[in-house]
């Protein structure tokens, strides 16, 4: 019987860190490189291809993997879809830089024609919209980043004033050890690449002011 | 039975050792941003350091012939292209090592990230924090990693 102990002991050790952790990304400090007064609407889209799949859900953030490289899923600290967090880091940046900021929504698939209608109905000068088509990090001895990130300023008429995209897959950082340690260095990454996002000269000027 | 425990044994302890040999050096700049245009820097103490790291990183910079200065105050009395900000975590295994440096060059008015580095060594290929601040920053500015054989002299 001692054997099959041993066994379940030795998985646990080499799994223990690994499982059930959670990333808080509303708390993202977001030091945008943009500034104006203007009136702004926000919506962020999760098209991720497993989350519209349904394979994963919408809260899934990452993967902490254990003593032999199998994964275990990290999700948002929240519960809430991962475009909700985002949505509330990116519209406490925005606020921060001086901007009114409405958060029109966030959805998993097509934001279709909403944009245009919220921002007409809400008077809003200018819309972004944050498309996420890959966020999740991958977490074994190092953290690796895949992201693919577009950001789209649309004015109020519906015509787009900017666009950028940016995709890549990255080491960030070294595996810390507890999962709040993982959870500062994937904010501090989703902080930059949005901020890399609006550093995009066409972005900037339709923001801007 | 006994033979399955061993293999298990000896599995685990490659898996742990393993973990104490890793290095990863990274950096990410802003596109469309051009370093060549940064030439004078202020290293923000970080608050709860007391190893001097601000100093560090200071005099790394002067090495690499910008003008570059550390200080605690949370703005530089002189302007300056880039606010230069770190985060260190220390580890211990036998005696105290850095186990990561980042460093983050962020515009002095807005405090956006223009670009950022890290350093990561476990304990088995540990370096002393001169070295690791070299590798970070060689990767931020693009030059090539610093000689190994350096890290024996600092």
């Amino acid at each position: 019987m001692k054997g099959p102990g041993i066994l379940l002991a030795c998985a646990m050790l080499v799994n223990g860190c690994a499982v059930g952790n959670k990333y808080d990304y509303r708390v993202a400090d977001m030091a945008l490189p943009v500034k104006g007064q203007s009136s702004v609407g926000l919506m962020i889209a999760d098209k991720r291809p497993y989350v519209l799949s349904g394979n994963k859900d919408p809260s899934f953030v990452g993967l902490q993997r254990g003593g032999f490289g199998n994964p275990f899923d990290v999700t948002t600290m929240t519960g809430a879809p991962l475009a909700s967090d985002i949505a509330e880091a990116v519209a406490a940046g925005l606020r921060e830089r001086g901007y009114t900021v409405r958060v029109i929504g966030y959805v998993s698939g097509d934001a279709g024609d909403m944009l245009v209608s919220a921002a007409k109905k809400d008077g809003l000068s200018k819309t972004i919209a944050v498309t996420i088509r890959e966020w999740k990090t991958d977490i074994y001895m190092k953290m690796t980043l895949h992201y693919d990130l577009e950001a789209v300023v649309y004015g109020a008429d519906g015509s787009i004033l900017g666009r950028n995209r940016m995709a890549a897959i990255e080491e960030v950082g070294g595996s810390g050890i507890g999962a709040e340690k993982n959870a500062h260095t994937a904010r501090q990454a989703l902080s930059q690449k949005i901020s890399y996002l609006f550093y995009h000269p066409d972005i900037k000027k339709a923001l801007d002011g | 039975m006994k033979r399955a425990l061993v293999l298990v044994a000896l599995l685990l302890a490659s898996v742990l050792a393993s973990g104490c040999a890793s290095v990863s050096v990274n950096a990410s700049v802003a596109p469309n941003l051009d370093l060549k245009t940064l030439k004078t820097f202020y290293v923000r103490k970080l608050s709860a350091d007391e190893r001097g790291i601000e100093k560090l990183i200071a005099d790394r910079l002067s090495k690499m012939g910008y003008a570059a200065r550390s200080g605690t105050a949370l703005r530089p009395s002189e302007p300056v292209d880039a606010v230069v900000t770190y985060e260190d975590r220390w580890m211990w295994d036998v005696t105290m090592y850095m186990l990561e440096i980042k460093i983050f060059l962020r515009d002095p008015n807005t405090e956006f990230v223009m670009a950022s580095g890290y350093s990561s060594r476990t304990s088995l290929v540990r370096a002393p924090p001169q070295f690791m601040i070299e590798e970070a920053l060689n990767k931020i500015f693009g030059l090539p990693p610093p000689v190994s054989s350096a890290r024996a002299t600092e």
